[in-house]
């Protein structure tokens, strides 16, 4: 039972949202993947594939083993908890999108084929641009575009691979690849996915212009199906420890020098998927394990904090920290709230992400990848530096402001109910490590409440606290942006715009142009015709000719029948000469 | 000044307490280190503060060559719905 397409839910319910009237749809998105939820859960069986004959093409539309099931899992949870935070939205594309956004991402993790991935991935790109768009931000628009664009050309190159890869091979399943052109091919796709630096800016240019809702569907689905399918098909490939590392220090590093906090959490979503693609790049089975148990919680927690980011928007109507601060005691229950998924993604003892983190520096110590280990424990470091204490001292806390930022509108129920449940879960998986591991199928035993991890971390981050506390004047945000690696694209549409846009506006408005002379002239003409003759730029002597004849109507009439005949005659002679 | 003093006793505490736990491991013989050096007493209180520094003020000399300013006077925010 329950062994139909888990992306089939969430298909028939976004079709369903763009039919069914308002008071009807935000019940509808968490029904769908509440459905979805119990379908993962209690239903589907570990194991289960479905084979298909497609054209010729033998394809695997659904492939249930516990990787998929971790990630189609967590997908499907935080889908119910957006749900619910945005059960104040009545934009019938936003919730259409959502539910589409969310049947791609299934697809991907259940797809036992390339076929099958490669379409999901597009109906992913799609719906998660029309989420951007709709996102309500003067931005959003442009930020959508170059997703877009992004997100086409990493689609092209993956199609491309998996054309090569049928080509060479014949087969179109989706296994662990050996390496040659179509699998770096496949795996370039994969990387503008995933956020891999340099193409990464997309991330942290289009989720900030998301509206508080659609950010936390887009803040779980793209990267981590990236994620899902680097594990699946490019497990130890080196390669990916030094991107993955690169990755972690990048995002920190970035988020420095962020005033804005949505932004500051997408370079930090950039981080943290660093942590999995370098274990992804370890290889082993516990660095696969502890890159599944870090993306489903990490799903949790940065879902948890984007939420609450979200509230403080729409509370305050700015995202960023020179605008913000001193809101603790205004907005008591989303500090708490947030300062749980701060928590947890600082892996602070007794949160998400401690049982989950610890997991992929333990991998890439026993897999002798010690240098990657101390790389990530600074990334550790930074994560703490910006999540838990730069932006809630700046945002909730800080120094007392003359004027105070103003609260302009109500913090719906619906966004308070998502986030407590998503700190519910991000506590839970602290607190209870092994019924999370036995959840997501693990295999291998391990113990993350040992002394030595817990006093490690604990001096770890007490001491990036007191290295902040130090360093609060410089870590002081300023109104600035960043330029980041999407400045070529951003810039190319400069030359672009001079070399075709504006020539063909010139041509565009010569014509209408000519066109509202034409059309002058001629109603002139239809009430003056002796003004509208001195308008052309006639001969003084045919001006004068023609003025004369409009002034005698009979004769103009006659001599115009003679040269008519004339005409007519002569045509006739040539026609039968 | 109240607060910074507090801080002051407080993180002057967890220096003490944190250099305790991390002898009684190394003397339990259960420290476990995950890169080379990890294992001495004390490595964690450095690591933190120098890893935070070098964020800090690596990030902010980068920033020197990557940062403008925000002109982005964007009135209209957003609206769910």
């Amino acid at each position: 039972m329950g062994s139909f397409l888990p992306a089939l839910i969430l298909v028939l319910g976004g079709a369903a949202a763009l039919a069914l009237p308002a008071r009807v749809r935000p019940m509808l998105m968490v029904a769908a993947f509440g459905l979805t939820v119990l379908q993962l859960v209690i239903f589907l069986e570990l194991n289960t594939t479905w084979e298909a004959q497609w054209l010729g093409f033998a394809l695997v539309p659904l492939r249930v083993d516990a990787l998929s099931l971790a990630f189609g899992s967590v997908f499907a949870i935080i889908g119910v908890l957006g749900s619910i935070h945005a059960l104040h939205m009545r934009d019938r594309g936003q919730q259409a999108a959502a539910l589409f956004y969310g049947s791609g991402a299934l697809g991907v993790v259940f797809a036992g084929d390339l076929l099958t991935l490669v379409v999901f991935w597009e109906v992913m790109a799609v719906a998660s641009a029309y989420l951007i768009i709709q996102g309500g931000r003067p931005a959003s628009r442009a930020a959508a575009v170059r997703y877009l664009f992004v997100h086409v050309v990493g689609g092209a190159i993956l199609l491309a691979g998996v054309l090569w890869h049928f080509a060479d091979t014949s087969s179109l399943l989706f296994e662990g690849f050996e390496g040659g052109g179509a699998a770096w091919l496949i795996l370039i796709g994969f990387a503008v996915n995933a956020a891999i630096p340099p193409v990464h800016a997309w991330l942290s240019d289009a989720y900030p212009e998301a509206s508080a809702s659609g950010a936390v569907f887009l803040s779980a689905f793209t990267t981590k199906t990236a994620v899902y399918v680097l594990l699946r098909g490019f497990a130890g490939w080196e390669i990916l420890i030094i991107f993955g590392t690169a990755m972690a220090l990048y995002g920190v590093v970035y988020a420095v020098l962020e005033n804005d906090i949505r932004r500051l959490l997408a370079y930090h979503i950039i981080s943290q998927v660093g942590f999995m693609v370098t274990a992804a790049g370890i290889g082993t089975h516990a660095a696969i394990e502890g890159a599944t148990a870090h993306a489903f919680a990490h799903v949790l927690y940065k879902g948890l904090m984007i939420m609450a980011t979200g509230a403080v928007m729409t509370a305050t109507g700015t995202t960023k920290m020179t605008e913000l601060g001193g809101l603790a005691p205004r907005m008591k229950a989303v500090f708490t709230l947030y300062m749980v998924g701060a928590f947890s993604i600082s892996a602070v003892p007794l949160f998400a992400g401690f049982v989950s983190k610890s997991l992929v520096t333990e991998a890439a110590h026993y897999g002798g990848h010690d240098v990657a280990a101390f790389l990530l424990y600074v990334a550790s470091v930074g994560t703490f530096l910006h999540t838990g204490l730069k932006l809630p001292y700046f945002t909730w806390l800080g120094s007392k402001r003359t004027t105070p930022v103003a609260l302009i509108a109500k913090v719906p129920a619906g966004m308070y109910v998502g986030m407590a449940g998503a700190a519910a879960l991000c506590i839970g998986i602290g607190l209870f490590p092994q019924t999370f591991y036995d959840f997501v199928n693990f295999t291998g035993h391990y113990e993350p409440y040992n002394s030595n991890d817990v006093i490690q971390m604990v001096e770890l981050l007490v001491f990036t606290g007191l290295g902040f506390w130090l360093m609060l004047a410089a870590l002081k945000p300023k109104p600035t942006v960043s330029l980041d690696t999407d400045w070529p694209y951003r810039h190319a549409a400069r030359p672009v715009r001079a070399m075709v846009q504006e020539p063909l506006e010139r041509i565009f408005s010569a014509a209408e142009r000519a066109k509202d002379a034409v059309v002058a002239w001629t109603t002139l003409a239809a009430s003056s015709p002796e003004a509208a003759l001195k308008r052309l730029p006639l001969r003084d002597g045919v001006q004068g000719a023609a003025l004369v004849a409009l002034s005698r109507p009979s004769l103009a009439v006659a001599i115009g029948a003679l040269l008519l005949t004339f005409g007519v005659l002569i045509v006739v002679v040539v026609l039968r000469a | 000044m109240r607060l910074t003093r507090n801080l002051a006793i407080a993180f002057a505490l967890a220096i003490i307490a944190t250099l305790a736990a991390d002898t009684g491991l190394t003397l339990t013989d259960k420290v476990k280190a995950h890169f080379p050096y990890a294992d001495i007493v004390g490595f964690y209180i450095v690591f933190g503060l120098v890893s935070t520094y070098a964020i800090v003020y690596g990030s902010k000399w980068l920033g020197a060559l990557l940062v403008r300013p925000d002109d982005d006077d964007d009135g209209k925010e957003h609206e769910d719905g």
